[in-house]
């Protein structure tokens, strides 16, 4: 994902998130979202993350974390422990995303929820037209060495969120770090998403 | 458990005084009255040894209590007149160091039962002129906890920054955590548990029992003589080969052979590198530890068990205000690192802080003394979180 588009999701984020939240961020990698939260928002934050250099980085810039497989569950949480629970980029490399994202909302009251659009129209043009598995600025992998392990588009994802019978209070959409208003399932390389239970 | 002092001073490689230099080993005798032990005995009074290092504050708010492990002393830091190694976690304690000195004042004791200069089984019992012995009490973490405690109290400090300490001193922190909340801003605990299983009580059980079959232990009562030298040597080699792993023995030893280019066919002599350490590590220990200490302190371990027999873990940390730093070894088969996560998970779960860092290394558990580059600045920047944390759990009164 490039820098710019990052940096567009972490700025939605951080506005979306009212200030002294209880937050946790699954997936925090090495923890700069959480940092931001904290420190722009007062906000109470920890994160779960596989990755133990991203778990060091986060623990010294002085975050809670726990250095642990999201898959394993949230059952280490109490219940609406939270206010928001952030799966930011995480859910396409997750194996079971769905039962991830139904667990979270026994912990938080809110999902701030962001991915990679599938659906974007450089992949379209390389898987349509091209025959190739997409390649583009935000879906840099090989097919031999991608994370992802689901590959949704904002369409699916929308219709997945109605399926769910969760509401959508607020969505964007990002193309080289800048907003994306129409055609956004052609147009955006990503896609951000705050939901609550109906 | 480890305190493998002499490999872990050589793989700092440390100048002669440099870091803390001169340090002073201090003795008060607390428990006039005896104190109430976990077993119910009533014991007293009670020398405890301690160091400190740095400077307290005038607020007393920056107090870091360090617990060592089975084997180690009060002499965490800096160096005694005289000899040539520095304290055990010297890398670690000092100025500019994880536990820095130039911010925190550290204090380290001698736990109940030991044999560095608290009270303990080879200490002269006053009502008969002659050492305890068996005639010494068993002792728990809590009571070694209580002793601890004390020590603060005659020290004036009631609230410490931080708890901290590895293997059994990990279990002295998270029994501060659990037995004195309100005291205890935050808890750094290492390559330890919140109980002892079944495996760790069966290493345990053949380390005591390969004391006292030795005949020189005689029930204890053997301060006249040498004492049980062969049954302490093999109980410290168990413990050795429970502290490292089976990686770190095959690049260490492999199969290689000492001093020889094929098998001697025998028994009397040596073939392998790792039979050569063992009974180095062994003979080493002999001089420097009591057999009796080393009966009490592991029926202490064996005892442990933070929710006292229940099970719920969750229970002991209801409500606690207190910061967690869980760290583990990928390698540790003494102390797996499933056993502190679910303390982390527990504290989680009824909304307490807890950070949690499994470390891979293949040093096993004596990695907690090696791995010091991976673990200083993981502790260094927790202490600076719990220092900015406004501390709830004693309604904010201070001391």
């Amino acid at each position: 994902m490039r820098e710019s588009n990052i940096k567009f999701i972490e700025d939605w984020i951080v506005a979306k998130t009212p200030a002294r939240s209880r937050v946790l961020d699954v997936g925090c990698g090495d923890g700069r979202l959480l940092e931001r939260l904290v420190k722009e928002k007062n906000a109470r934050g920890t994160g779960i993350e596989l990755n133990e250099a991203n778990v060091r980085q986060a623990i010294q810039r002085g975050l809670s974390v726990h250095h642990g497989d999201a898959e394993e569950g949230l059952g280490h949480y109490a219940d609406d422990g939270f206010d928001i629970v952030i799966f930011s980029l995480t859910i396409q490399e997750l194996g079971h995303p769905q039962r991830l994202l139904r667990e979270a909302f026994r912990v938080g009251r809110q999902l701030i929820v962001t991915f990679p659009n599938f659906g974007h129209w450089q992949a379209r043009w390389q898987l349509g037209v091209l025959g190739r598995a997409p390649s583009t600025p935000c879906l840099p992998y090989t097919w031999y060495e991608t994370p992802n392990r689901h590959y949704l588009t904002v369409l699916d994802w929308e219709e997945f969120v109605k399926t769910e019978g969760w509401r959508t209070l607020d969505r964007a959409f990002v193309s080289c770090g800048k907003m994306v208003k129409w055609l956004p399932n052609l147009r955006a390389e990503a896609a951000m998403y705050l939901l609550e239970e109906s | 458990m480890t305190m493998n002092v002499d490999r872990e001073s050589e793989s700092a490689a440390p100048q002669a005084h440099e870091g803390l230099g001169l340090v002073e080993t201090k003795y008060v005798e607390l428990f006039q009255e005896g104190l109430e032990l976990e077993s119910g005995v009533r014991f007293g009074p009670i020398t405890v040894a301690y160091e400190t290092y740095g400077e307290l504050s005038p607020a007393r708010d920056n107090v870091i209590l360090v617990c060592h492990a089975l084997s180690g002393g009060a002499h965490a830091a800096g160096w005694l007149p005289g000899q040539k190694k520095p304290g055990w976690w010297d890398i670690m304690i000092g100025p500019g160091k994880a536990f820095d000195t130039n911010k925190y004042f550290v204090i380290c004791s001698n736990v109940l039962g030991s044999c560095y200069g608290t009270t303990g089984p080879s200490s002269i019992d006053p009502q008969t002129g002659k050492p305890y012995g068996l005639r010494f009490p068993v002792v728990t973490i809590r009571d070694m906890v209580n002793v601890q405690a004390r020590l603060l109290d005659y020290l004036g400090i009631h609230r410490v920054l931080c708890v901290t300490g590895g293997s059994m001193g990990g279990m002295q922190a998270l029994q501060w955590a659990a037995s004195r909340p309100e005291r205890v801003q935050s808890v750094i605990a290492i390559a330890t548990t919140w109980r002892h299983s079944a495996q760790q009580i069966a290493f345990n059980e053949v380390a005591r029992q390969a004391i006292m079959a030795d005949p020189a232990w005689n029930k204890g009562d053997y301060y006249d003589g040498e004492g049980p030298r062969m049954g302490l040597a093999v109980a410290r080699m168990i413990g050795h080969i429970t502290y490292l792993s089976d990686a770190s023995m095959e690049r260490k030893f492999g199969r290689r052979l000492r001093n020889r280019e094929r098998y001697g066919f025998d028994f009397t002599s040596i073939d392998f590198e790792v039979e050569s350490y063992l009974r180095y590590q062994g003979q080493s220990f002999v001089e420097r530890f009591d057999a009796n200490s080393l009966l009490y302190l592991t029926k202490a371990l064996d005892y442990f068990d933070l929710t006292q027999g229940t099970g719920e873990l969750r229970e002991v940390f209801l409500g606690t205000k207190t910061l967690f730093l869980f760290i583990t070894f990928s390698s540790d088969w003494l102390y797996p690192p499933q056993q502190l996560k679910e303390v982390a998970q527990a504290v989680r779960r009824v909304g307490g802080d807890a950070t949690y860092c499994e470390i891979n290394s293949d040093y096993g558990h004596d990695a907690f003394l090696l791995e010091h580059a991976a673990q200083a600045p993981l502790i260094a920047s927790f202490l600076e979180r719990a220092k900015a944390q406004v501390f709830e759990g004693d309604g904010g009164e201070g001391i």
